[in-house]
């Protein structure tokens, strides 16, 4: 849980916020809880958009996929974003989960900062790319990880 | 709210104890309304008063929403968490 305001008023409100949750981060002043979640969610989201790419073409190589899926989340591959999504995506299930669209938020966050920094950003660029190829083909209800649907 | 179950601690802080309102909100407009709308909060809610917003998704808006807070003499803190279904297996959430 990521809080952003005064270090003082992150004090005060501490008591409050450690009924709701165990781990809680004083992230800076206003908008800076909103900015960490969105750099977090992007790393996640640039995981997604590469296992997206790599998953169609190491099983047109001959691999096995649940080998794979037990590669990426035990091998030095592995992250949060790989040992939730890989076994839905090796089920090719892209329903019940956090939607494409839901993400949407978290881009124009990450993007408004490099904006204000002009910063070169070229694998979130990529991300992106395939982001809004898989809602142009109509997967915005669906998971994340139906990126993968639209390579 | 008759569902609603809250775990508090034992014994509650002071300031908890003083005068809280909890308000669900789905996105920033909901909010902007609940703030400043007719009846709001901004002009209901004592001077010095601490504003912890959850929903809103915005850099840009929870700024906005602090500085036009600051006329009222209140305060107002973004407050993220990590969203379903990610925030429950992480255990971020109680």
């Amino acid at each position: 849980m990521m809080f952003g305001s005064t270090l003082s008023e992150f004090q005060q409100a501490k008591p409050y916020l450690n009924i709701m949750g165990r781990s809680i981060f004083y992230c800076g002043d206003c908008g800076k809880g909103q900015l960490i979640k969105a750099f977090n969610n992007v790393v996640c989201d640039i995981n997604l958009a590469a296992i997206s790419e790599i998953m169609p073409l190491a099983m047109e190589s001959g691999l096995d996929p649940n080998l794979l899926g037990q590669l990426f989340t035990t091998g030095s591959s592995r992250s949060f974003a790989f040992e939730h999504f890989v076994p839905h995506i090796i089920e090719r299930t892209f329903t019940g989960d956090y939607s494409l669209q839901g993400a949407l938020k978290d881009i124009i966050n990450f993007q408004q900062a490099t904006s204000e920094f002009n910063d070169n950003t070229p694998m979130f660029d990529v991300m992106v790319n395939t982001y809004q190829k898989a809602i142009n083909m109509g997967f915005s209800e669906e998971s994340k990880s139906a990126m993968l649907t639209s390579l | 709210m008759s569902g609603l179950v809250l775990a508090l601690p034992n014994p509650l802080p002071s300031w908890l104890l003083k005068s809280q309102n909890f308000f669900c909100l789905p996105f920033t407009p909901e909010v902007d309304a609940t703030l400043f709308g007719p009846n709001g909060v901004a002009e209901g809610a004592g001077k010095g008063s601490m504003i912890i917003d959850t929903s809103t998704i915005y850099v840009s808006d929870a700024q906005a929403f602090q500085t036009r807070l600051k006329a009222f003499e209140l305060s107002y803190s973004d407050f993220l968490y990590q969203g379903y279904p990610f925030g429950r297996r992480m255990v971020a959430l109680r």
